[in-house]
């Protein structure tokens, strides 16, 4: 349990025992709004280059992203990073599919913004599609 | 965007579910809510080389330095060196650090600490295991 779900779960059983004469515990749906990880897809085309997309994190926890359905079979990137004004994701985690196979890469993240790249080989001239499945806290 | 004005303002929920029913009140921002701010220190660090920027802390916060990027110039791909990173106040032309750590990129910060209000710096610094030059980032975060 993460620093500010004790402190917010301390905070809710204060602010429970000073509400009238029976007191209760922090109900499940309360939890589950700080706990159940965000889970977003989306498909695209790449030819060369790169391509980012940015999600917020709300607590500390992993962040997982997975890059399937290349097609044609290529060898495309995925990364997990920062992101900067330019658009672009500056990566602190990345690993490289192996030709048109399935890849994921997986980073512990905190409250804060974060990016999920994916790459191509730069001398690459194919369309190729992809599918990235990204879960975070 | 920080922990603790959701802690804050859970605070001030929760209280806020005390009392009479019948009064809904709307949601109130609490007084001594703060904000974040973020600056992206990055540049390229050659081997034996030392960098650093400087940032103002208007209050007394927390301050927490974040190396998540360390990648070969030029290269899509993350990589994992590990560089030194500290963080200190500028004395003269240089960053005089006063933590510091040698670690690899992350994207949770590798140091947290709590400033007097006042001009710090971050630095970043070759451990004396760079052969390469390499392209760095640090997201420096503090209260406002």
């Amino acid at each position: 349990m993460s620093r500010v779900q004790r402190l917010t779960f301390a905070l809710a059983l204060v602010a429970g025992a000073a509400c009238g004469s029976s007191p209760t515990s922090p109900t499940d749906a309360a939890d589950d709004r700080l706990v159940t990880p965000a889970r977003e897809t989306f498909s695209g085309i790449i030819v060369s280059g790169t391509t980012s997309r940015v999600f917020a994190a709300r607590t500390t926890g992993l962040a997982v992203a997975r890059l399937s359905g290349i097609t044609p079979a290529a060898a495309l990137g995925i990364g997990l990073g920062i992101p900067r004004d330019s658009g672009s994701c500056l990566l602190a985690r990345s690993t490289t599919s192996a030709d048109g196979l399935d890849a994921e890469v997986s980073a512990a993240v905190e409250l804060g913004t974060f990016c999920v790249q994916v790459f191509a080989p730069p001398t690459s001239t194919t369309e190729v599609r992809y599918t990235v499945t990204l879960e975070y806290p | 965007v920080t922990r603790l004005p959701i802690v804050l303002a859970l605070a001030a929920g929760l209280s806020s579910g005390c009392g009479d029913a019948t009064t809904p009140t709307s949601p109130s921002t609490p007084a001594d809510a703060v904000a974040a701010t973020t600056r992206l220190f990055t540049g390229t660090l050659a081997a034996g080389d030392t960098q650093f920027y400087s940032f103002t802390v208007p209050q007394d916060s927390g301050v927490f330095l974040t190396l998540a990027s360390v990648t070969a110039p030029g290269e899509r791909a993350a990589g994992d060196r590990p560089i030194r990173l500290g963080l200190g106040v500028p004395r003269g032309t240089g960053c005089a650090v006063a933590t510091e750590i040698v670690t690899g990129p992350a994207l949770t910060a590798q140091i947290r600490e709590w400033t007097r209000k006042g001009v710090h710096c971050a630095a970043v610094a070759d451990p004396g295991t760079l052969t390469t030059s390499v392209a760095f980032a640090v997201r420096i975060g503090y209260f406002q």
